[in-house]
């Protein structure tokens, strides 16, 4: 691979130098630093959204605004934070590490995903911040953002109803966004497929990696429809085509939701995979499980494909297909309690190093539970018919993707950053942090399913006093003010102890790590290794700590 | 260039394949893609009373039916390329693939041809929509095809594929049969089973 | 659920609610308590312990694995059944859909048979407020300006939702039950013997700018308060929806023919709706008194 390294000898500039970088682990951090940009910036329009909605009848920020807010709040935190952190960040760094690889195995094709996933958020974001500072500065209308919200429903998004340039930018920007996930996902699966290190069979992948793969299988499978879709819903409004006019509204969201439940996996998996490396490590055991951690996650990547109706249960579909949905909606449920059973129990007799990574994998499992409960709620039919699109959806799948996805790379940035900058984050405000962010997270989503029960919709800029509805929403907005105060410690965390390089120097295996990148340096040479590892179990770095060792190093079960 | 002589080489069968299996990877996303348009096409097909609407003309068969010939000539071509190369018969190589990729080109000018006979076009209703949008990306997949085609011929040319190094002609073959299955089910459905 | 839930469905709903909540309140607290006691039990003590390495309980995984699924196997059950007790919902092995292209008569007649039904109300969403006809009584009227849906107690009311532009969704938490409300398409829902009192609902479906001024206020007042408002109401259209039969058959025809005569007819080509002249003449008078 003669695109491994770049020359120092012509002396290019860093810029230059990670512009044209082709590593999977410089890549890793491109996409970890503009997803997480991507995440201050959609949890702002967050804050402008709880600011309107502290208290009835405010008017903080216009209608027009608030609706692209939203709109942009989701889109944002979907498919420029979410996705691309744990897919394209954690994923692209630590992945071909953990499987004891070199390089992924098409590095270019790898930047060329980087720089248009790049380009995608840039014409989904830029468009709706020049339209933010025009409706600022009272230059007018630009027309540039996009007010369809994330699930963008025919016929509100066609031509006819929603005429301004916004939503065109936002569908190409999708399209793109989705055309680089899919190769990305490409990538993951011949990289896991071809360059495994010596040993490594399928019952040794490490969890994390083994997550990847059923979230690459899922793109790769899912993404395609959507862009499918994206692209009429493109030429429909551009060149008069005429797949929406005529149809049923059903058929763009049977082809939008065939993509964004599969979606909720994508986002959600690969933080699970996250708290399944942390779990064992900091309790000193083995994960409880293994391959039925394994094969759950498989499952509900399998089951997640034959679920998306349940999105559509008061939208008009057949009665009988909207039970076979309800039927599979609720046995998802079964693996996704295997697993958190599988972590509570990894954890159960070990012996727990109380750091911050384990304490936000323990958020996860704590909120996430509550997520899915939910969700099971949701998935009645019933239920779903008195609930659905309430604050009692917003505030579920908040339980799952911030009490999951969020808390699962939270804790993954304060068990990796240390390997890929060398140092190690304080754990004290790391502590400090996950304390606000569990306290503020739920109370700004426990008092919205309140919310939900009393009947306020999603969506909606404003609401009258007299619907009951006030302090729930006053205590959500505090509460969301506490996670970003929360999120502010982890920068200046960041920013001091490695910017300010004051962090302890971490070495190779600060945690006492199970899997190959704790094998190399830290940070990684560019090579990873220098010779390749042989792999001997799931945990081949115990295997060499505890080489001596004649007790219960191997022992089973 | 200073890490490079620290690390120890790989010697990996698996890195050879990389490419072959990455189209494999890489079709069955295309197929999904493939698969949406279907969908829709099914969808609208079963919401409506006629398919096609009253007053659409059915297409003639005559063109497609042409292409499917050309598209089996192409077909049988690339066989000949691939095995050839495995073979280390750069003229079966050179030959096949140009034949190919010359084929390939015919079938996206018929095609064209066909665009402009048919009684209807896009903006006409959904089913001209979705008729034309299968159509339009099943030429922009043989178009892609063929710049592959393009990429194997000068690499031939170059004396750069033999018999062990020729990941790139299989991923060719293997996308082009892709090709070649995608339109006899595009045929069938939009134009037999129509 | 905390809203006033007022009639049969509401309560059958907030039943099943209350069902999965009972186990959804049980597991909460075994998954809570079994995660915080051994975040509490296991701390590390010494630097160097080193606990079992144990990798797994075949029988706690199986244990773990059925009893959920069997629990969640319950809850659709209980679902299945709690869906055919609500309104129109037809019966288990044959449920009626309540959602049918404009000019399906086959379906709307399935919706005619599924339920008695005392008085029907035609809703038409629009960006942003709702539209309401009272189909006998001729009164027509819009959420406009505060305006209420009136409607008497103890009676079971239809309502035939359709959009004029994009989806809106109809739902009074209190009434149980939500529906889209499709553009080209009919919708349906049922009001079951509602209880005197004040209720209010909202758009449930992102519409566009003022979608969260898509209120609906709802009126269930006696029989004769409400004769008198749809005298009232008639008296501020002008009275001349009780002028003739031709408006009444009109009226008829209009339930039958649903928008697609309507339409038709307001467009000036009459020619495809299979109409008589007189029809045609009973369906104007009757257009002419919703203007
Ligand atoms: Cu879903
Ligand atoms: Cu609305």
């Amino acid at each position: 691979m003669a695109s491994i390294s770049i020359p120092l000898e012509k002396r290019r500039s860093a810029l230059v130098e990670w512009l044209t970088t082709v590593d999977h682990k410089k890549i890793g951090i491109v996409y970890m630093g503009l997803a997480f940009t991507f995440f201050i910036f959609s949890g702002l329009l967050a804050l402008a959204i709880r600011t309107q909605l502290a208290a009835p009848g405010m008017t903080v920020i216009s209608q027009e605004f608030y609706n692209q807010a939203f709109t942009m709040h989701g889109t944002g935190m979907i498919f420029l934070f979410t996705i691309p952190f744990l897919v394209g960040g954690f994923g692209n760094y630590f992945m071909p590490i953990q499987i004891g690889a070199r390089d992924m195995a098409f590095p270019k094709m790898n930047a060329f995903s980087l720089w248009l996933f790049v380009f995608a958020g840039f014409v989904m974001e830029f468009g709706f911040m020049l339209s933010m500072v025009a409706n600022a500065t009272g230059w007018g209308n630009l027309g540039l953002g996009s007010a369809a919200s994330w699930n963008a429903y025919v016929p509100y998004s066609t031509r006819a109803f929603s005429p301004q340039a916004g939503m065109d930018i936002w569908l190409i920007g999708i399209t793109l966004n989705g055309i680089s996930g899919t190769l990305g996902a490409v990538n993951i699966l011949v990289t896991v497929y071809s360059l495994r290190a010596p040993g490594m069979s399928v019952w040794r992948l490490p969890m994390f990696t083994w997550t990847l793969i059923t979230t690459a299988v899922m793109i790769l499978l899912a993404t395609p429809v959507l862009t499918a879709g994206l692209m009429m819903l493109t030429t429909d409004r551009n060149f008069n085509t005429q797949f929406f006019t005529t149809a049923d509204p059903r058929m763009w969201q049977h082809v939008f939701w065939f993509y964004s439940h599969p979606a909720v996996y994508i986002m959600v998996l690969p933080a699970m995979g996250v708290i399944s490396e942390i779990l064992p490590v900091f309790s000193r055991k083995p994960i409880f499980g293994l391959k039925a951690l394994m094969v759950s996650t498989a499952l509900i990547a399998l089951l997640g494909f034959t679920t998306w109706a349940h999105h559509m249960f008061v939208s008009g579909v057949n009665p009988l297909i909207q039970r076979f949905f309800m039927f599979t909606t609720m046995l998802i449920a079964v693996p996704t309690g295997v697993k958190i059973f599988n972590w509570i129990f990894t954890m159960w007799g070990g012996s727990l190093n109380m750091k911050t990574p384990l304490m936000m994998s323990i958020g996860f499992i704590s909120t996430f539970t509550i997520g899915g409960i939910t969700g099971v709620f949701l998935g009645m039919i019933p239920v779903d018919q008195q609930l659905h699109n309430s604050y009692y959806v917003v505030s579920h799948f908040h339980y799952v993707l911030f009490g999951g996805s969020v808390f699962g790379i939270f804790g993954g940035l304060y068990y990796w950053l240390p390997k890929i900058y060398g140092r190690m984050l304080s754990d004290k405000i790391g502590k400090v942090q996950f304390w606000l962010m569990l306290f503020g997270f739920n109370l700004t989503f426990f008092p919205q399913y309140i919310l939900g029960l009393l009947g306020m919709p999603r969506r909606i800029a404003t609401y009258l006093p007299d619907r009951g509805w006030d302090i729930p929403n006053l205590l959500s907005s505090i509460g969301a003010f506490t996670i970003a105060f929360s999120v502010l410690l982890f920068i200046i965390n960041f920013v001091i102890y490695i910017v300010g390089r004051k962090g302890e120097v971490a070495g190779d295996d600060p945690w006492e790590g199970n899997t190959l990148e704790w094998m190399t340096q830290s940070p990684p040479p560019e090579y990873n290794f220098k010779t390749i590892p042989v792999v001997h179990s799931e945990r081949p770095l115990w295997d060499i700590r505890h080489a001596n060792d004649n007790t219960n190093a191997h022992g089973k079960h | 260039m200073e890490g490079r002589h620290k690390m120890q080489p790989i010697h990996d069968p698996m890195r050879k394949n990389l490419g072959l299996f990455g189209a494999i990877v890489f079709i069955v996303s295309e197929s999904m893609f493939f698969m949406g348009l279907f969908l829709v096409w099914f969808y609208l097909r079963d919401a409506s009373q006629a398919w096609p609407p009253l007053g659409i003309a059915r297409p003639n068969i005559a063109l497609p039916v042409l292409n499917t010939v050309i598209m089996a000539i192409s077909t049988i071509a690339m066989i000949v390329a691939e095995r050839g190369v495995a073979k280390n018969n750069q003229r079966a190589l050179i030959n096949g693939t140009a034949i190919a990729a010359a084929m390939g080109l015919l079938f996206m000018t018929v095609m064209i041809m066909e665009f402009s006979s048919l009684g209807f076009n896009p903006t006409t209703n959904a089913f001209g929509s979705s008729f034309v949008m299968v159509l339009v990306f099943h030429v922009l997949r043989v178009f892609a095809g063929v710049v592959i085609m393009g990429v194997v011929l000068v690499r031939a040319f170059l004396g750069q594929l033999n018999g062990s190094r020729r990941a790139l002609v299989q991923a060719c073959a293997v996308y082009w049969y892709f090709i070649a299955s995608i339109w006899l089910i595009v045929f069938y459905f939009l134009y037999i089973r129509l | 659920m905390l809203v006033n839930t007022v009639t049969a469905d509401a309560i059958a709903i907030n039943s099943l609610y209350n069902i999965a909540l009972f186990f959804a309140v049980i597991v909460f607290f075994i998954v809570q308590g079994l995660l915080l006691f051994s975040a509490y039990k296991y701390k590390r003590k010494k630097a160097d312990e080193l606990p079992a390495q144990n990798h797994g309980n075949m029988k706690l995984e199986l244990f773990w694995t059925i009893v959920p699924a069997l629990i969640v196997i319950m809850l659709f059950f209980l679902s299945a059944n709690t869906l055919s007790q609500l309104s129109g919902a037809g019966t288990q092995a044959s449920p009626i859909h309540n959602v049918h292209k404009i000019g399906d008569d086959n379906a709307k007649r399935r919706i005619e048979d599924a339920k008695r039904t005392d008085m029907i109300i035609e809703i038409s969403g629009r960006q942003w407020f709702w539209q309401y006809k009272y189909i006998k009584d001729g009164v027509n009227h819009s959420s406009q300006n505060d305006g209420e849906l009136v409607i008497p107690e103890g009676k079971v009311v239809r309502l035939d939702m359709n959009s004029k532009d994009v989806l809106h969704a109809w739902w009074v938490p209190s009434f149980g039950g939500m529906l889209y409300v499709n553009p080209g398409e009919m919708s349906y829902l049922w009001i079951d013997k509602p209880p005197r009192g004040s209720y209010i609902g909202q758009c449930n479906a992102y519409c566009g700018l003022q979608h969260a001024q898509m209120i609906s206020r709802i009126k269930v007042v006696s029989q004769a308060e409400y004769d008198t408002w749809v005298k009232l109401k008639k008296a501020e259209q002008g009275g001349v929806a009780t002028e003739g039969g031709n408006a009444e058959r009109g009226a008829q025809l209009y339930v039958d023919g649903g928008y697609t005569y309507a339409e038709a007819i307001a467009k000036g080509d009459t020619k495809n709706t299979g109409l008589q002249a007189q029809e045609v003449a009973d369906l104007s008078a009757y257009l002419d008194t919703l203007k």
